[in-house]
């Protein structure tokens, strides 16, 4: 659980890289890949909290989360 | 300055300028009112208020002058170019500045409190069991951390619904549609202040009703700095996504430039990325 939690949170960060570096490659293209970069990081922010909250709601995580 | 480097093509220099200086004279005015305070000198707060009070005067005189050189089209490309680099290496010290908290964390939980309850430190601590939350070895004061389910998941659920709306927003205006644009960064807004005003009372609910504060050891200490500086950072965020909302408003961005709403919402995801890192790491873990 632990494992794929944290694999989420980097493609996150990943996500959210290139969207830095598409602010500084595409300025004044009229380019839409930033956009598409963020709005992929809000897409697995979502879905990784959603998951949280259903994996607590089948008791699959505790209440202090999914280290106990 | 000669009027040829406001030229097309020529890079922007822009009129020998006063900010710099009163930016200084508030740091020197802060640092004092900062001393003074901690000391408990009489004269610490007003220093420290009259310090800020300057800082406010300087970003937003010196803001606004940037923005109306934008609007006067004397940037060109290249001055673009510098913008980006600067907002890069500005993400870049940000992203150092939560590491270096981050790390603090992992360090105290992963290394330092496992070491002192282990056999090498039992004489010193004889009674340190080393599970975490914990105060440390030497503070007695019993405390109940945070849960996750409470108020932090439901702040988790409004700062990533205020990145949808941000999202939305920012479709809005690579789309031309300026109102939709304008709605949904208002309500970008508002879900930042909401917020913020729930961590306010999840920090009175920790010190009243949990015994949980910043003097908690080492628990304490991380809990607050982390989740604290990351609501300073909301609170920026917030700052800067309404000075958009004005731009945007009065019109200052189209579908192919908008570098500053780019900006201001890169820095609105990152601070959504660390509070989602927060929200696993610190109340889940």
């Amino acid at each position: 659980m632990q494992f794929i939690v944290i694999l989420v949170l980097v493609a996150i960060v990943v996500s959210m890289a290139s969207a830095l570096f598409f602010m500084y490659r595409d300025a004044g293209k009229g380019s839409n890949r930033m956009f598409k970069a963020l709005a992929l990081r809000v897409g697995l922010s979502v879905g990784l909290f959603i998951c949280l909250m259903v994996a607590y709601k089948l008791g699959y995580i505790g209440p202090r989360g999914i280290g106990k | 300055m000669s009027a040829t480097s406001h030229a097309p093509g020529k890079y922007f220099v822009p009129e020998p300028s006063k900010w710099p200086l009163v930016g200084s004279f508030a740091l020197l005015l802060l640092a004092f009112g900062a001393v003074g305070t901690m000391n408990k000198l009489a004269w610490g707060w007003w220093t420290l208020a009259a310090g800020s009070a300057v800082l406010l005067y300087m970003l937003f005189g010196w803001f606004g002058q940037v923005i109306k050189e934008s609007e006067s089209k004397l940037y060109g490309k290249n001055v673009d170019i510098s913008f980006r680099w600067s907002m890069s290496w500005f993400i870049f010290s940000e992203v150092m500045f939560f590491a270096a908290f981050f790390g603090a964390l992992g360090f105290a939980r992963l290394h330092s409190v496992p070491d002192l309850a282990s056999i090498d430190s039992k004489t010193l601590w004889p009674n340190f069991a080393g599970s975490w939350p914990t105060t440390g070895p030497y503070i007695d004061s019993p405390f109940t951390p945070m849960g996750a389910w409470g108020i932090p998941a439901l702040n988790t659920a409004l700062l990533l619904l205020s990145g949808v709306w941000l999202t939305l927003s920012h479709h809005a205006v690579i789309a031309g549609h300026r109102s939709k644009a304008i709605g949904w960064l208002a309500l970008t807004i508002v879900f930042g202040v909401v917020f913020l005003g729930f961590q306010v009372y999840e920090y009175i609910h920790a010190y009243s009703a949990l015994n949980l504060k910043l003097t908690s050891g080492i628990f304490g200490s991380t809990f607050f700095m982390l989740t604290g500086f990351h609501g300073f950072h909301v609170t920026v965020g917030a700052i800067m996504l309404f000075v958009v909302l004005i731009r945007l408003m009065r019109g200052h961005f189209t579908p192919q430039n908008h570098f500053a709403f780019e900006a201001a919402a890169w820095y609105w995801h990152f601070v959504d990325v660390v509070w989602l890192g927060l929200f696993v790491i610190v109340y889940m873990l």
